[in-house]
């Protein structure tokens, strides 16, 4: 009996072990690429192809690109030199969001953007010169700190970064906003800002808010042509239910990267907000990661971030209205001139 | 792992001497509620998250009710599952974020998991067979944080027919094959430039607000299970089960996926009832 319930069931095992042996076939997960160096040369050049958002706004020829670069990739390339060509080609885009990493052994990184002299910031600096400090997270690498400037009813607000969830931000801004109310202006430090959430930037700009206004729109790649991108998205910078309207300098420089930028661009909407630094970075879109057949990363911009009027900065940043440009020795002398002529705005008003 | 299917077995045994006291009948149970441990191997090419394949050997936990008249079958379940991603041909890979700075390997853990409900319908019968024909709805859930440094995610609500069928080898064994076809999914997935970034909406929200329908002409994802039953007591039986899964989409870039699941049962029948 047993042998014959067997036949009834045996057809459906032996088609389950099929299955089974067949599955474990790749060609049912589809083939992976070598992982030479002209295989990964091209997966590289191909994904930035079919994924970078920038090409048409930098008005490079990315087949030129390839056409300059691919002669020089051979599989008897070392790790090294292949870095160094492939580096070679990234830095044609010259975008602070686009960056390479070869893993250890021999790790080694490449960032495509700019580089600015660093030193130009010390929050040391001023720290020095609050008479009453609030501090939130550890005391040598705060996320944010606030107080006011000896002698004076000026406060100030500094934020590391913006990396947290936008609730994060909504509760450590109402407690700040709560202690600087009772200042009479206040300086806050973006230059510190390295990059985040966008929607968190979003948040911290409507504590200084008074309208609802349109700060920004974005749109992202949804095809592999350079041109293909989804709908506008658009971004308001919303009043917090406890705002700060008293006059603000939201101070700049070219640290200020990212959704540091989205943020500028969203204070830049507040009537009672004037800019002193330096530009910002010019870095605005998300950049998310791929990976090449030889285990290496890459970043790259796959968005189109512009202001209110369509204008892009990328590859620009966002000009203070008033230029102060801190030197790294200025700074390791004791010297802030930006903060200085935040001074100078807000006392002369 | 060996500590933890040592541990099912032992309460697997346990709570079957337990039951095995209970009165013999010829009645039949209306209900049952089975209890598995987890063991598979996924495997993932998505090329919207890397050219390669990953491998998943994972562990999880399933937990199902199943309701039971004479031509009737209704099952709720759920079941969560985790374990490490790794690209063979990658191996182990260990990066810094800059020159200098700490190093850390790059293991992303995926968590994954569902929830189902279903109806079938008794579609044949003889003495010691019986199938069954239905549908059920089925939301598949993965997540993973630094698949090639990125977040990676898909949220699969499928509407499936299902056909079982079951065979009775003697009073204790049972053997029961199964077949899910998902006819339509209604799927979320990474956006073709993976971010998702949209102002006052939650990052959970804004992705699953992306979801769209597909079809069996774009979307597809056979299962078959077989399964090993032994009726250890009145109340309570053992099970074994085998399960392959295969799914493909091609929005917006391919994604193929395969799945080697193992799971060992325990099953409590009640609310018996005379057939």
């Amino acid at each position: 009996m047993f042998t014959y319930k067997l036949k009834t069931t045996g057809s459906i095992a032996l088609s389950l072990a099929l299955l089974g042996f067949s599955s474990c076939n790749e060609t049912m997960l589809g083939e992976q690429p070598a992982a030479t160096p002209t295989s990964s040369f091209e997966v590289l050049w191909s994904e930035f192809d079919q994924n970078y958002s920038l090409f048409e706004l930098k008005n490079l020829d990315w087949q030129a690109v390839h056409e300059e670069f691919a002669p020089k990739v051979t599989d008897q390339l070392t790790d090294d030199q292949l870095f160094d060509v492939m580096s070679e080609m990234l830095a044609k885009l010259n975008d602070g969001h686009v960056w390479l990493v070869k893993p250890n052994p021999g790790f080694r990184r490449y960032d495509s953007g700019p580089e600015f002299p660093e030193g130009t910031f010390s929050l040391d600096l001023i720290r020095g010169e609050l008479s009453e400090e609030k501090v939130f997270g550890p005391d040598d690498e705060p996320m944010m700190v606030y107080g006011k400037f000896k002698n004076t009813n000026i406060g100030y607000l500094y934020l590391d970064n913006l990396g947290e969830a936008p609730g994060f931000y909504e509760e450590q801004m109402k407690t700040a906003i709560a202690y600087l109310k009772t200042t009479d202006e206040l300086i806050f430090d973006a230059r510190g800002i390295e990059g985040g959430d966008d929607r968190s930037a979003q948040v911290v700009a409507g504590f200084f808010a008074e309208n609802r206004e349109l700060y920004m729109k974005t749109r992202f790649k949804n095809g592999p042509g350079h041109s293909d991108f989804g709908d506008w998205i658009f971004w308001y910078v919303n009043p917090a239910k406890s705002t700060f309207l008293k006059p603000v300098v939201v101070l700049t420089d070219r640290g200020t990267g990212s959704a540091g930028e989205t943020f500028t661009l969203a204070m830049r909407k507040n009537e009672n907000v004037t800019f002193v630094g330096n530009f910002t970075y010019g870095a605005f879109s998300d950049n998310p990661k791929t990976e090449l057949p030889n285990g290496w990363i890459v970043a790259m911009s796959r968005g189109d971030f512009r202001d209110d009027a369509g204008i892009s900065y990328e590859g620009i940043g966002l000009e203070p209205d008033q230029l102060v440009i801190n030197t790294p020795e200025q700074v390791a002398n004791g010297m802030d001139r930006a903060i200085q002529a935040a001074f100078g705005v807000l006392l002369g008003n | 792992m060996k500590t933890t299917l040592k541990l099912v077995a032992g309460l697997c045994f346990a709570l079957a001497i337990a039951s095995a006291r209970a009165q013999d009948s010829q009645e039949k149970p209306g209900a049952e509620f089975r209890i598995s441990y987890l063991r598979g191997t996924q495997k993932l090419h998505d090329l919207q998250a890397s050219p390669m394949i990953y491998y998943t050997t994972y562990n999880g936990l399933n937990l199902d009710y199943k309701r039971i008249t004479e031509k009737n079958r209704w099952e709720f379940g759920l079941e969560a599952k985790t374990g490490n991603m790794i690209a063979p041909e990658l191996g182990e890979r260990e990066f810094q974020i800059e020159e200098g700075g700490d190093s850390f390997v790059l293991i992303p853990s995926q968590y994954f998991g569902e929830i189902r409900a279903g109806y079938q319908r008794q579609v044949s019968s003889k003495s010691k067979s019986q199938g069954y024909l239905g549908g059920m709805i089925r939301d598949e859930f993965y997540y993973a944080d630094g698949l090639a440094m990125n977040t990676w995610s898909m949220n699969s609500l499928e509407f499936a027919a299902r056909y079982s069928h079951f065979v009775e080898l003697g009073k204790k064994h049972r053997i029961e094959g199964d077949v899910i076809l998902p006819l339509v999914a209604f799927t979320a997935r990474m956006p073709y430039s993976n971010v998702v970034s949209q102002p006052e909406k939650s990052q959970a929200k804004a992705f699953l607000e992306e979801s769209e329908f597909a079809s069996i002409g774009t979307y597809q994802h056979p299962e078959i299970q077989l399964s090993y039953r032994y009726h250890l007591a009145h109340r309570s039986g053992l099970e074994f089960r085998y399960s392959l899964d295969w799914l493909h989409y091609s929005e917006p870039r391919s994604i193929k996926k395969s799945n080697h699941e193992i799971a060992l049962a325990w099953v409590y029948f009640f609310q018996f009832a005379h057939h």
